[in-house]
Formats: structure tokens, C-alpha cells, sequence
């Protein structure tokens, strides 16, 4: 039995429904958007793994029956605030209701798409950074720095070719530096900025499902090609392969943050080396999978009906260096 | 890293000191006056902070770094949305930072920890049992009679009341009677709620570097309970944690881990090893700590 939790209205979770219902993979929906109501459930620690259930309004499961989770956690917009409670107090419940799960499915010994701790790298991108060096990829030249000279002298040492975006997980829209913004340098004295060399080339999204890896390469003329409409770029996509090491390392990135399921950004330079930018720990891959057709939630849906192989159950890593 | 308000941070400065290590107590690196940059690529990692005046402090020229605090920010002049903004980038500057750093950093923080430091007990479960800490029995329920069966099997073991508190607080409440049960119910209307067994006073333990120290005398338990210290160090990459272990009804249970621990919990002595536990860790060979923590972690959790 699978277990997704997530919010109706949300299109990702949807299509993972969609396609566990489409392989007959029996599933039940923890809907975020309204829980706790409609829903009871007992999770109970006696000294070891959590045992107890969820039920729902016309289902129960037993948690030793899961073969697999899929959480996707909603921000306060996809949630109906709780009835009779004071409006002040709702973010508090929210935080409530999410720490008890997030506690649950830390400790399920089924698949778990993805845990919270694996996932917490992505709110460090240079953090991120570090391990994907370990992982045998290039990361781009990258300066952090609260200083306008060093940022200038990046600047320079890259002939202008850098851009600038968040180095948190706070979205931004990744932009080139430009004379605009190079006047505004000295407000970086207020805190840091992240600048990187531009690479030049092919966006690649890579999908690491398990051990089973779907690339994706993206045409764009912009810099940012999520934000390519907004541009008046247009975006075109098409299954490519990597090669065998970028693969590996692909896979060994996902495994060293202990993430099931990571949507990683690439970028093929036209000399043929790839860059990676960021690991994403909930990727959005509809967008991707409804241009290219990939299986990529085919994939996910096995791995939550069959649970994990046994080279990545015999034990759960530390997503920690 | 941190406040020369805060004891534990001088106390560790005053000790580095007298073994003729310079200090220097900062808030946020990255927030002026200092002039922060850090390049990284494949073949490097360089970075360097220059305060005016003087020659820049560069990476592999700090041979030690003790967090006390996340990076602060004086809100002074910010509008709010530009500041969570700003607090969200230099956190994940110097999480990264502190990895990025050759030399030995207490605590050298998971981005887990590093943005979830008062994690509930309950997060900690499946790390405390593989490390071999005696965990208490926990029940997350929003169904009332689930509640009222674990109060009533509680009550048949003599146990006077279940111990009920939020997950995302510090704050607990004991639920004795009729009255405190209803009003348990009422609460598992809106959310689920977390009981467990009610525990006596805390003793606080901590692990510094490679030293355990009791506050007070030892519990007869800590021969088990030092080893399990150590594994749950080695295995978060913890150098400086502290627990509080309790007297319940199951026996000498685990009832707060800190990955930020509290100085003021401990008395003059215990303090005082604390100090030389970090000092020691702080100044050790970085070369023998790798190696020493790859060693004693490999086969050694539960």
C-alpha cells in the first residue's frame, strides 16, 4: 500500500496519483490541504519503529503495510484553515501538523519520497555545491562575498560573463550581471550575494528516481528557461543520455544527500562538460515529463509499490558529510 | 561565532587564550564590518575575511571555529520581506562556509540541524534508537480514545497521569484527571497530540569533543550510556550536544537532545570539562579527528 500525501489542488501530486491509480498500484491520499480533519490516526513508539495507522474516511491503513510514501508538502495557500480556530494561531497548527508527520515518516522503514533531512541541503545551494564536487561533477566558478570589490574583481576576471541568483532556497530568477546592477554593488555591504561564472549551453534536468535516471535536455535562449514565457523565449525539451560517469555521479549525488527522488539541474557545455547547478529534493517533473513524455512517474510509482532494492534498504544513510 | 555576552563562547576564548591560541568573537561573518568573499570551484576553495586595516584573515589561517549562534541580523532599516530574505541567503552562505573550512568547527552543522536546531525529541527517534539510547514509549493521536487507553494503561502501571505536549514547544502539561482528559479531547478535535510518560528531574550530559560530561554524579547507567553518546556524535557530526535524561516509569529515558546546548545547565566543574573537551576538539590534528570519527562510527550504530 502507498501512501501519498499531498494537496488535491496540487498538479504534481495529482499526476502521481493519477499514475498509481493508471498501474493499479493500490494508494491512499493524505489530503495536506485539509489534514488533521477528516483523518485519524495513532502512531505509536515502543521502543523501536513506529506502528499504528491512518485512516481516512472510508480507508484505514496499518503503517507496516506501506511499501512506499510520497509527500509533498503544501505553503499555507493550498491549505483550508482549520474550523474554529482563532486565524492567528493557524500558521502554528500548520507547523504542528507537519512536524508529527515529517517525525513519522522520518522514521518509516518503507520508501520515503523524499525525508525532510535529505532535503534540507537545498536550502544551501553552495552547501550543495560542496557535495557535488565530492560527486565527481563540475560546479560553476562561484564567489559568495558581502564585498563590492571582490564582486567587481569576479566581474572582471569572468569578462563580464557572471550572473547572479539566490543561494538559498528562496526561488529567484537566475539574471546575468549587467552594468544596471553593477551600480548597486555597494549595496552588497548589507549581506551576501552568490555570482557565478556564466556556463554557456544546453540546460539538462536530470530525474534520479531510485537507481533509474531520466535526462532531459532543454533548448532555451534565455538565461533562466523556467521564466522563458515571462522573456518571450520559447523552450523546447527532448530525452538525451549522459554519459556513463555523469550518470554515476548523477546517482551518487542523490544517494550521498539520501534522496529517492531529486530533480538535478545540468548544463552541457558545447565542449561537452557538464555543470551542475542544483539538486531539487521535490521536483516539479510534470512540466518535464508532459514534453517529453519520459516515464519519470511511471518510475516513482514502482518504487513506492515495490519499495526500494535491497542495495539502498539494508541502510539509510546520514544525508550528512 | 557568537556573543562575548554568552559564557560558554568567553569561557572557550579565555582557554584558547591561555594555551596561546588568538580569538576573536564575531556575530556574522558576513555582515559588515568585516569584508567577506569566498571563491570556490573544482580545483579550489579559497576564502578570506578582512576587517579595515587589517591583512586579510584567509581560510587555512583559522585553525579553529566554535558556533555558538546562526548568523544575526540587525533588523534595524530593513523592510521585513527584504530581511527573511537576507536572513535565508547569509544562512545559507555560512552553513556552506563553515564545510567549506579545513580546520576543526564545533558544531560543523547538517543543514538539517543547521536550520532545524530545536527539532522535536520525536525527530530524533530513529537516530537515538540506532545509537542505543533507551527512548520512552510516544504515542501522536487525534483519535480520543487512543488517548484515553494509553492514560488508562499508564495508570495501570501506577503511573500517575501521561505527559502531554506540543511538538513544536517546550512547554508540557501532565493529564491526571477527568477534566484534563476532556480538555485533551477538545485539543484532538484540531490537532493531534503527543503523550507520553511522565519523567523526574533532568540530568544533562554532554558530549565536548571527546569528552562526556555529567552534570553531577553519573547515573549507574552511563557505562551504556557514554558509548551511545558518542556513537549519536559521531553520527551527526556533533561535537558539542547535549541530552537530558530522565527517571520514568520504563527506566532512565532520553527526554531532550540539544544540538545547541545550554551552558547554564551545568555546574562550575562540569563546565570547566566542557571547556577543555572543546579546546581539545578545536586544536586537535584535523587529520586525526577524520580519521579517528571515520573509524569509530564504521559498524559501530545499532
Amino acid at each position: 500500500m502507498i501512501l501519498v500525501c499531498g494537496g488535491l489542488a496540487d498538479s504534481v501530486t495529482e499526476l502521481v496519483c493519477a499514475r498509481l491509480e493508471h498501474c493499479g498500484y493500490p494508494y491512499r491520499l493524505l489530503d495536506l490541504g485539509n489534514y488533521p480533519a477528516g483523518f485519524k490516526i495513532k502512531w505509536h513508539w515502543q521502543g523501536s519503529g513506529p506502528s499504528g495507522y491512518i485512516a481516512g474516511p472510508d480507508w484505514k491503513i496499518d503503517l507496516d503495510e506501506l511499501t512506499g510514501v510520497y509527500v509533498r508538502y503544501l505553503g499555507p495557500e493550498g491549505r483550508e484553515p482549520p474550523p474554529n480556530l482563532d486565524p492567528g494561531v493557524v500558521p502554528a497548527m500548520y507547523f504542528e501538523y507537519d512536524t508529527g508527520l515529517m517525525a513519522l515518516l522520518e522514521d518509516l522503514s518503507c520508501a520515503v519520497v523524499n525525508r525532510l533531512d535529505g532535503g534540507m541541503s537545498n536550502s544551501s545551494k553552495t552547501y550543495q555545491a560542496l557535495i557535488v564536487r565530492e560527486c565527481g561533477l563540475l560546479t560553476p566558478p562561484t564567489l559568495v562575498t558581502n564585498d563590492p570589490h571582490a564582486a567587481r574583481s569576479f566581474y572582471e576576471d569572468y569578462h563580464g560573463e557572471v550572473i547572479y541568483k539566490s543561494l538559498s532556497g528562496v526561488r529567484s530568477i537566475v539574471r546575468r550581471l549587467d552594468q544596471e546592477q553593477l551600480a548597486r554593488l555597494p549595496l552588497l555591504r548589507h549581506g551576501p550575494a552568490q555570482f557565478q561564472a556564466f556556463i554557456p549551453g544546453d540546460n539538462v534536468r536530470v530525474h534520479t528516481v531510485g537507481e533509474q535516471l531520466f535526462a532531459t535536455r532543454v533548448h532555451s535562449e534565455t538565461v533562466d528557461y523556467r521564466y522563458a514565457s515571462r522573456e518571450g523565449g520559447a523552450v523546447e525539451m527532448e530525452p538525451t543520455t549522459l554519459p556513463p560517469n555523469v550518470a554515476e555521479s548523477c546517482l551518487r549525488l542523490a544517494h550521498q544527500l539520501d534522496l529517492l527522488f531529486t530533480g538535478i539541474d545540468l548544463k552541457e557545455t558545447p565542449e561537452g562538460d557538464y555543470y551542475c547547478f542544483e539538486v531539487n529534493p521535490c521536483p516539479g517533473f510534470l512540466y518535464y515529463e508532459k514534453h517529453t513524455h519520459q516515464p519519470i512517474s511511471a518510475a516513482l510509482a514502482e518504487l513506492l509499490h515495490h519499495g526500494l532494492p535491497a542495495p539502498l534498504n539494508h541502510e539509510r544513510t546520514m544525508p550528512m558529510r | 561565532m557568537g556573543e562575548s555576552r554568552d559564557s560558554c563562547c568567553l569561557s572557550v576564548c579565555l582557554a584558547l587564550e591561555a594555551r596561546n591560541y588568538p580569538t576573536r568573537i564575531i556575530a556574522n561573518p558576513l555582515a559588515q564590518p568585516p569584508r567577506f568573499a569566498w571563491r570556490l570551484n573544482n580545483e579550489q576553495s579559497a576564502s578570506q575575511l578582512v576587517w579595515d586595516e587589517e591583512p586579510p584573515l584567509l581560510h587555512d589561517q583559522i585553525s579553529g571555529v566554535f558556533v555558538r549562534q546562526s548568523a544575526w541580523l540587525d533588523p534595524t532599516g530593513w523592510q521585513p520581506d527584504d530581511l527573511a530574505y537576507m536572513h535565508a541567503e547569509t544562512q545559507a552562505a555560512l552553513v556552506a562556509w563553515l564545510w567549506s573550512l579545513p580546520c576543526p568547527v564545533v558544531n560543523r552543522y547538517s543543514p538539517a540541524i543547521w536550520y532545524r536546531p530545536k527539532v522535536s525529541l520525536l525527530c530524533w527517534q530513529y537516530l537515538l534508537r540506532r545509537c542505543g539510547f533507551p527512548t520512552l514509549e510516544t504515542l501522536v493521536t487525534n483519535k480520543e480514545e487512543e488517548a484515553r487507553a494509553f492514560g488508562q494503561r499508564l495508570a495501570q502501571e501506577g503511573v500517575a497521569g501521561a505527559v502531554y505536549g506540543p511538538l513544536t514547544s517546550e512547554v508540557r502539561y501532565l493529564i491526571i484527571d477527568d477534566k484534563d482528559w476532556s480538555g485533551l479531547a477538545a485539543m484532538q478535535r484540531s490537532a493531534p497530540v503527543c503523550l507520553t510518560y511522565p519523567h523526574g528531574a533532568a540530568q544533562f550530559v554532554c558530549l565536548a569533543g571527546e569528552h562526556v560530561v555529567w552534570e553531577g554524579e553519573p547515573p549507574p547507567e552511563a557505562a551504556l550510556l557514554d558509548p551511545a553518546i558518542r556513537r549519536f556524535g559521531l553520527a551527526t557530526g556533533l561535537a558539542f550536544v547535549a541530552f537530558a535524561f530522565a527517571q520514568t516509569a520504563q527506566g532512565l529515558c532520553v527526554i531532550a537532545v540539544e544540538s545547541h546546548p545550554y551552558f547554564e545547565h551545568f555546574g562550575d566543574a562540569a563546565r570547566q570539562q566542557i571547556v577543555e573537551g572543546l579546546v581539545e576538539f578545536l586544536t586537535a590534528d584535523v587529520n586525526y579527528l577524520r580519521n579517528g570519527a571515520a573509524q569509530s562510527l564504521q559498524g559501530s550504530l545499532i
